[in-house]
């Protein structure tokens, strides 16, 4: 009955004709194994973010003497609280490791190359879009770490020559972390970061669709038509393709849950200004540059991190080898691989740092660079 | 034709202009806003002048000149203050009585009791001020090493 009233006023078959068109299409047989499904996967972790985000506002207040008390009030008293705060903590490193996996993926089979390479760069935009969501999102609950992790950030951009000073103070409101920061950052996480993402996100989708996934086909080889995929071993988008996403999407889900009930993540004490607690680290994905930063005089730092990001940033436009199969890629891939190393091994240096472990038996005290010494119990 | 491309070339100008200006004024209002209490006066955390006569001691913590002090009395009238935000990332040092030295919880940087870099990575000193007593306030006279 809906249905025919609605029929009589709008072209209802016109539209599930074309929304049953671009779900079922094809994608090519080289797409079907996991490195696929990442990002589908992460867009439904963000959708479900989003939720958790919205349900969380409904109680969070947004100013020094409220922030952390409302925080506490919702793990203890709001029912399910506890489970939509711990779901959107775990939930931004979730995104985070499946925005990674999915931009690795697209390097490994140079997704980034002729014709896809603005799909690159608004991809690239989004992982920054995904990471200041995690930086300003982590200062909100107004805790010791939060606030401390803050402070080192923002004072990191001072050592720029001229205009460090003033980016500093910009991106805090003034010259401490106080509550213009904690206004602007809510700002920013809430409203600003939501919209960029809704004006990215369809626009990297809508590439995808045009341009299709890259085939990694030799050169001369021209990519098969979007007619012939199905008949040459591909795959409709739904139900097959969106079937995996599904699954995957729901093992993650489980995964989130068990993290969430059996390694939740601890709200701490409230932010002290007066008071620097012991080793300040930021978020596990900010540990690479927190520990680079370490090994070089502030501003050359920051430029090498600048010129590292430019040159991510711009890969479509500096590697012009047309190859796409691997075996002729092989400089790239090598110095992809060297720079992936490079950043595991300074996450692990920064997570050790200024720390003691115990490993087979004996105590070991890693120093601000992260080099170990034997120390005596 | 021509008036046409007209139209629409003054179109996305105007409609440009229009969006550059209000990015251009939001942009300014999102500008640090400046504390309306003279920087020159020792204040606690609330922004109000620290009262000597209700203050009876010869170490005092509050802020000057926007950042977090330690002051110490050094002759009749005469105060010295020195910033305690470490000058490596913005932490906030802590004195260490034993030693006589400021360290920073963070990176390990320490100072000696004057402000000067003992210890990287910290590599320029600690801010100092010197301050007089005047109507029972500290007003800042000096910034040294800033």
């Amino acid at each position: 009955m809906l249905r025919t009233w609605l029929e009589e006023r709008f072209e209802i078959e016109k539209f599930t004709n074309f929304l049953k068109k671009h779900l079922e299409k094809p994608q090519p047989p080289n797409a079907k194994g996991i490195g696929y499904t990442f990002g589908g996967v992460a867009i439904a972790f963000l959708l479900l973010q989003i939720f958790t985000g919205i349900i969380l506002l409904f109680h969070y207040k947004p100013t020094v003497s409220e922030a952390f008390d409302s925080l506490q009030k919702i793990m203890l008293e709001v029912p399910f609280g506890w489970l939509f705060r711990q779901f959107h903590s775990w939930g931004a490193t979730f995104i985070v490791v499946l925005v990674l996996l999915h931009f690795l993926k697209v390097f490994w089979t140079s997704g980034y190359k002729k014709p896809r390479e603005v799909n690159w760069l608004i991809g690239f935009a989004l992982l920054l879009i995904i990471l200041a969501f995690g930086f300003t999102g982590y200062l909100l609950p107004w805790n010791q770490t939060a606030f401390w992790g803050t402070v080192v950030a923002t004072e990191v951009p001072s050592s720029i020559p001229f205009v460090g000073e003033f980016i500093a103070n910009f991106l805090r409101g003034g010259e401490m972390v106080n509550d213009s920061t904690l206004s602007r950052f809510f700002v920013i996480h809430i409203i600003l970061l939501p919209l960029a993402l809704l004006l990215l996100i369809p626009i990297h989708i809508f590439l995808m669709r045009y341009f299709g996934i890259s085939q990694g086909k030799k050169i001369g080889e021209s990519e098969i038509p979007e007619s012939e995929l199905l008949a040459k071993g591909g795959e409709k988008f739904y139900p097959n393709h969106f079937l995996k996403e599904s699954i995957f999407f729901y093992l993650g889900l489980a995964l989130l849950f068990t993290l969430a009930v059996y390694f939740p993540i601890e709200l701490g004490e409230k932010a002290n200004p007066f008071e620097t607690p012991l080793g300040i680290k930021p978020e596990w994905y900010f540990l690479p540059i927190f520990q680079f930063l370490k090994y070089f005089p502030e501003s050359v730092g920051l430029f090498i991190l600048g010129l590292v990001t430019f040159v991510i940033f711009l890969l479509p436009l500096l590697d012009k080898n047309p190859e796409k199969q691997n075996s002729k890629r092989k400089l790239i891939l090598t110095l992809g691989i060297i720079f992936v190393f490079c950043v595991i091994l300074l996450g692990i240096l920064g997570y050790c740092s200024e720390s003691t472990f115990t490993i087979f038996g004996r105590s070991y005290h890693f120093d601000i660079l992260g080099i170990p010494y034997e120390v005596s119990k | 034709m021509i008036r046409r491309t007209f139209l629409d070339k003054s179109i996305s100008v105007i409609f440009g202009l229009t969006a550059t200006l209000f990015g251009l004024l939001g942009f300014a209002s999102l500008a640090p806003i400046n504390s309306k209490i003279s920087k020159k006066i020792l204040t606690n955390s609330n922004g109000q002048k620290i009262d000597l006569s209700k203050t009876p001691q010869n170490s005092i913590q509050g802020f000057l000149n926007g950042k977090q002090v330690l002051v110490k009395k050094e002759s009749k009238g005469n105060w010295k203050a020195i910033s305690t935000k470490c000058t490596h990332l913005g932490c906030s040092v802590k004195l260490n009585e034993k030693r006589n030295i400021f360290s920073c919880p963070c990176h390990g940087a320490e100072f000696d009791e004057n402000g000067t870099v003992i210890r990287k990575p910290a590599n320029k000193p600690l801010e100092t001020f010197l301050l007089k007593e005047q109507k029972n306030n500290l007003v800042l006279v000096e910034t040294k090493n800033a």
